[in-house]
C-alpha cells in the first residue's frame, strides 16, 4: 500500500471533514518518523516506507476508531431546556394575551419562536470558528449595518430611543473573534482591541441605549481581562488589568467632569431609585405598582392584584406577570431553568480546549445572564437599568431571534469540541536584513 | 513469547498514562518507549495508539501542544490532573486484579498493594 492510499483510506472513515486535516497531519508525521527509523536500520527509502505503513496497522480500523472520537456532538441538555423554556414562554404569552383580550401577539410570538429555532439550528450547524477567521470583516460589516439603522432610522425611534438592544448584543461573540485575532500582540494590539470596542458603544450612545452601553461595555471589559489573564497578549497582567479597569473608570469620571452637573431628569431618576418610597406618582409610579403586585404573589395560582395600571405590562413586566398568574413556585422554576441553561453554557465554555470557543461561549453566557438579571431585578422593583428582554419570556422578533442565535453559538461550540483543534499562536516573528561588506 | 492481545488491550490506557505521567511525549516516542520498557512485549500499532490518545484527550485526561523539532511539527501529549487521578484508579484496579490472579494461580505476590 502506498502512503497516499493509506492516508486516503484512513481519512475516508472520518466522516467529519473538518477533523481530517489535523488527524492526517499527525499520522503523516508519525509515518515519517517510523520511516526514518527504518532507514537508520539500513533499509532503502521505499522499503522503509512500506515497513512503516505495515507497522501502522489497518487504516480502516484506525479510521473508524478515530471517527468515533472526532464527531460532531449535540448538547442534549441545553436543547431540552430550550424546548421546555420556549413552550413556557408561549404559555406565558397566551396568558398575557388572554388578559389583554387579543391573541395576535401570541400567534406572532409562535411564529417568532419558529424563526428563532431555525436561526438557532442554522448557527449550530455553522462553524463558529468563522468568527475567528474573519473577525474584522464581521465586526466592521455589522457595525456599518447598525450605524445605517441608527442614522437613517430604519427602525422608528420611540421617545428618542432606537430599540436595537438585542441587535447590539450580537457584538459580544464577534468581539471574541477580534481578541482572538490579536493574540500574540503587545500593548499596541491590546489598545487597538480597546479602541475597536468603542464602535458598538458609540452606536449605543447614538441609539440612546444606556442599558446596552453599560451591559455590553462591562462584558467587553470582562472579555479583555480574560484574554489578558490567559496570556493571549504579550503584556504584563499586573500592569494591563489595573490600567484597563482604571482607565475606564477615569474615562467615565473625566466625562462626567467635562459634562458638568447631571441633567435634571438624570438626577430625578437617581433620587427615585435611592428612595423607593418617594415619587410614587411620578418617577417611581411603575416601581410602586410592581412592588404592590409583588407583595400579593401567592405560592401557587393567580394573585388578586390586577396589573392594568402598570404601563407596558405586556412587554416590560413578563416576569412580574408570570409570578402573578402562575404563582411563586412556577415562576421560580422557570427562572431556575433559565439560569440552569446559562450555567450549562458557561460550563461548556470553561471546559473548551479551543480558546476561541471558550471566549465566544463566555461572552454569550454573560450577555444572556446580564440581560436576564436586569429584567428580573426591574420586574421585582429593584432595578436601576431599564429592562429590555429576557430569553424565552418576552415578546418580539428581535429579542427572540438574537437570543436563539446566542444559544445556537453555545451549541455550535459544543458540537465542534472534539473536532476543531486549538491552533497555537506564535509571537510575531521579526526579520532583519543586514548588508555586510565582504573584504 | 507472544502475549494474548486481549490481555494487552485492557491495560493499554493505563500504560500510556503511566508513560506520560513521567514525561511529555509524542506518538512515535510513546510506541518506542513502550517497546523498550517492556522488552518488546508491547508492540503498539499507531492505528491503535492515536484513537486512544485522542479519546483520552477528549475526556480531558490528556492535554496536547505542538512543537517544532527539526523542521517537523510534533504534537506532544501531557497528562492532566484528571488524568493522574484516573491513572491512580486504574493502577489500583490492576493491582487488585493481579493480586487475585496470583492467588488463584498460587504463589507469592511481591509488591502487590
Amino acid at each position: 500500500m502506498e502512503l497516499y492510499d493509506y492516508l486516503n483510506t484512513l481519512s475516508d472513515q472520518i466522516r467529519c471533514k473538518k477533523a481530517r486535516p489535523a488527524v492526517l497531519s499527525e499520522i503523516k508525521n508519525h509515518i515519517s518518523d517510523q520511516t526514518e527509523a527504518c532507514e537508520a536500520e539500513g533499509l532503502c527509502h521505499r522499503d522503509a516506507l512500506a515497513e512503516a505503513l505495515r507497522q501502522m496497522g489497518d487504516p480502516v480500523e484506525a479510521g473508524i476508531a478515530l471517527d468515533r472520537v472526532h464527531r460532531p456532538r449535540m448538547e442534549w441538555g441545553i436543547l431540552v431546556l430550550v424546548l421546555i423554556l420556549s413552550a413556557a414562554g408561549l404559555v406565558l404569552q397566551y396568558a398575557v394575551c388572554q388578559a389583554g383580550s387579543s391573541y395576535s401577539n401570541f400567534y406572532q410570538q409562535c411564529f417568532y419562536v419558529v424563526i428563532g429555532l431555525v436561526c438557532m439550528f442554522a448557527v449550530y450547524f455553522l462553524d463558529y470558528s468563522l468568527i475567528g477567521q474573519y473577525p474584522l470583516m464581521l465586526w466592521l460589516g455589522y457595525f456599518l449595518f447598525l450605524l445605517c439603522i441608527s442614522v437613517f432610522c430604519v427602525i422608528p425611534r420611540i421617545n428618542g430611543q432606537l430599540r436595537i438592544y438585542n441587535l447590539l448584543t450580537l457584538f459580544v461573540p464577534l468581539y471574541a473573534g477580534i481578541l482572538f485575532r490579536c493574540r500574540g500582540g503587545g500593548y499596541a494590539r491590546l489598545l487597538s482591541c480597546g479602541l475597536l470596542c468603542l464602535l458598538p458603544l458609540w452606536i449605543c450612545v447614538l441609539s440612546v441605549q444606556t442599558t446596552g452601553l453599560v451591559e455590553i461595555g462591562f462584558i467587553f471589559l470582562v472579555m479583555m481581562s480574560f484574554a489578558i489573564i490567559k496570556r493571549w497578549f504579550q503584556v504584563s497582567a499586573a500592569l494591563a488589568l489595573p490600567a484597563l479597569w482604571g482607565g475606564v473608570i477615569l474615562f467615565f469620571l473625566g466625562g462626567m467632569a467635562l459634562n458638568g452637573s447631571l441633567k435634571a431628569y438624570q438626577l430625578a431618576r437617581i433620587q427615585a431609585w435611592l428612595h423607593p418610597g418617594l415619587y410614587q406618582q411620578e418617577a417611581n409610579y411603575q416601581r410602586s405598582i410592581v412592588l404592590q403586585i409583588v407583595s400579593q404573589f401567592r405560592l401557587t395560582g393567580k394573585s388578586p392584584v390586577a396589573h392594568d395600571y402598570l404601563s407596558a405590562w405586556q412587554s416590560d413586566f413578563n416576569v412580574t406577570l408570570m409570578f402573578s398568574y402562575f404563582g411563586i413556585l412556577t415562576g421560580s422554576l422557570v427562572i431556575l431553568l433559565i439560569l440552569l441553561l446559562i450555567f450549562k453554557g458557561l460550563s461548556i465554555a470553561v471546559r473548551q480546549k479551543n480558546q476561541l470557543g471558550a471566549l465566544v461561549g463566555l461572552g454569550c453566557c454573560l450577555i444572556l445572564f446580564m440581560q436576564s438579571f436586569t429584567y428580573i431585578a426591574a420586574n421585582f422593583g429593584i432595578g436601576l437599568l431599564t429592562q429590555k428582554t429576557i430569553p424565552f419570556l418576552t415578546y418580539g422578533l428581535q429579542g427572540t431571534v438574537a437570543n436563539y442565535i446566542l444559544i445556537g453559538l453555545l451549541l455550535s461550540i459544543y458540537r465542534f469540541k472534539d473536532i476543531l483543534p486549538e491552533k497555537k499562536f506564535s509571537a510575531r516573528v521579526r526579520y532583519r536584513i543586514r548588508i555586510e561588506k565582504i573584504d | 513469547m507472544p502475549i494474548d492481545k486481549s490481555l494487552i488491550s485492557g491495560s493499554t490506557t493505563m500504560l500510556l498514562l503511566k508513560l506520560l505521567s513521567e514525561k511529555d511525549m509524542y506518538g512515535y516516542e510513546m510506541i518506542e518507549s513502550l517497546q523498550k520498557k517492556s522488552s518488546n512485549v508491547f508492540e503498539l500499532k499507531a492505528g491503535t495508539l492515536y484513537p486512544l490518545l485522542h479519546s483520552l484527550e477528549a475526556k480531558n485526561y490528556l492535554g496536547s501542544y505542538e512543537e517544532n523539532a527539526g523542521g517537523k511539527t510534533r504534537k506532544y501529549y501531557s497528562i492532566t490532573k484528571a488524568g493522574r487521578k484516573y491513572l491512580k484508579s486504574k493502577e489500583e484496579e490492576w493491582n487488585e486484579y493481579t493480586g487475585a490472579v496470583a492467588q488463584v494461580l498460587g504463589g507469592v505476590v511481591y509488591g502487590a498493594v
